[in-house]
């Protein structure tokens, strides 16, 4: 079980490299797209909206350092291809990674040593405030949480874990093969 | 109580604490906010309370633990969200502690709040710079430094309330002293 939840977290360590080191634009995009498009089939729910507002903010505050070859100029302003390129390159990267990392914990991960142990206990606490009801009205909130605060003090600390879908292990070996072979593409590019 | 049992209840404090702030963390990633990445740093208050009781070498573990805990839950651990939330965290928490290890009788948590969040959001800032946005991050620091001293404001004087009534702080200062 232990060595089973970690398996995302080392198909991720794995898929890592051909991210980082992806030269070609179009194929960063597609594993950007891949990883994307891995949530809905592990279950989780993609959220478009922060995605579409990273990409357009990081893409636009790089076009304001011009440089290369000028694309367009909307209203005198010019529209580069290297900073477009280095915008979309940086936002890729930043959302192909969050994606990444979102598919490396899926399996509540168990680190080694002291800090992993503390770790353990941290998320034992944490399971135990998502399950307690706790009013959230102003007037009783500092009352309430500190309700909360006693009775965890109290609770003796057990993570409980469940076992990985087989979907989400047949990811585990498919995806780095997926993610490598666009790397390998675009360096033959 | 023996030293080892001190010190194990310490260590579940630390962890309690790591564990209150991820899910103050959690109620912030739920709350809508007006202004993409606008943080309010509920998280923050369990880092106050410990910041009141807490020794150095606690202390600091609290601020690992946030760090890590809110990568994980939030999936952001191998990301450069989790460098930007680290450096955030790390300048904030060492910025609180100064200001209350040498001025706590002058300074109350609201302004100790403050100044965790404005060294947090000016680290965040630079290193979003040169990750991410290049020299035009400074675009973004005036909104930005201005949203997170209203949220650290409103947070510090909740703070100050939870630190004045908390049943649960009182008994763990209690056996801390």
């Amino acid at each position: 079980m232990k060595e089973q939840r970690n398996l995302p977290l080392i198909s991720g360590l794995l898929m890592l490299p051909a991210l980082v080191f992806q030269q070609n634009l179009l194929f960063l995009g597609l594993q950007t797209l891949f990883l994307v498009m891995l949530q809905p089939i592990l279950g989780k729910r993609i959220r478009v909206l922060p995605n579409l507002i990273m990409l357009s903010t990081i893409t636009a505050l790089n076009l304001v350092q011009p440089y290369g070859r000028v694309l367009a100029e909307p209203l005198g302003f010019p529209v580069t291809v290297g900073a477009l390129e280095l915008g979309m390159r940086r936002s890729f990267m930043l959302i192909s990674l969050i994606y990444l990392s979102k598919f490396m914990v899926i399996g509540s991960p168990r680190f080694p040593g002291r800090l992993g142990e503390m770790l353990s206990l941290q998320f034992s606490y944490y399971q135990g405030f998502l399950s307690t009801p706790v009013s959230l009205r102003p007037s009783q909130i500092i009352r309430s949480l500190d309700q909360l605060l006693l009775s965890l003090e109290a609770s003796d600390g057990t993570v409980h874990v469940s076992r990985l879908p087989k979907r989400v292990l047949m990811f585990c070996a498919a995806s780095p093969v997926l993610i490598w072979v666009c790397f390998a593409a675009g360096s033959l590019q | 109580m023996s030293p080892s049992e001190q010190y194990s209840v310490r260590i579940k404090d630390v962890a309690l604490l790591a564990a209150f702030a991820l899910f103050l963390s959690t109620i912030e990633y739920v709350i809508p906010k007006p202004v993409p990445y606008m943080r309010i740093g509920l998280a923050n208050l369990s880092v106050l309370i410990g910041l009141t009781y807490l020794n150095l070498k606690e202390y600091a573990l609290l601020a690992v633990l946030k760090v890590l805990g809110q990568g994980i839950v939030h999936g952001t651990l191998f990301s450069y969200i989790f460098l930007l939330s680290a450096a955030g965290s790390f300048a904030s928490a060492l910025v609180m502690l100064l200001i209350y290890r040498t001025a706590s009788r002058r300074i109350s948590l609201i302004g100790i709040s403050a100044a965790g969040a404005f060294a947090s959001n000016l680290a965040q800032i630079l290193l979003a710079g040169v990750m991410l946005f290049g020299s035009a991050a400074w675009l973004i620091a005036p909104p930005f430094l201005a949203a997170g001293l209203i949220a650290s404001v409103v947070l510090g004087i909740f703070a100050e309330k939870f630190s004045r009534e908390s049943l649960w702080l009182k008994k763990r200062r209690g056996a801390a002293a």
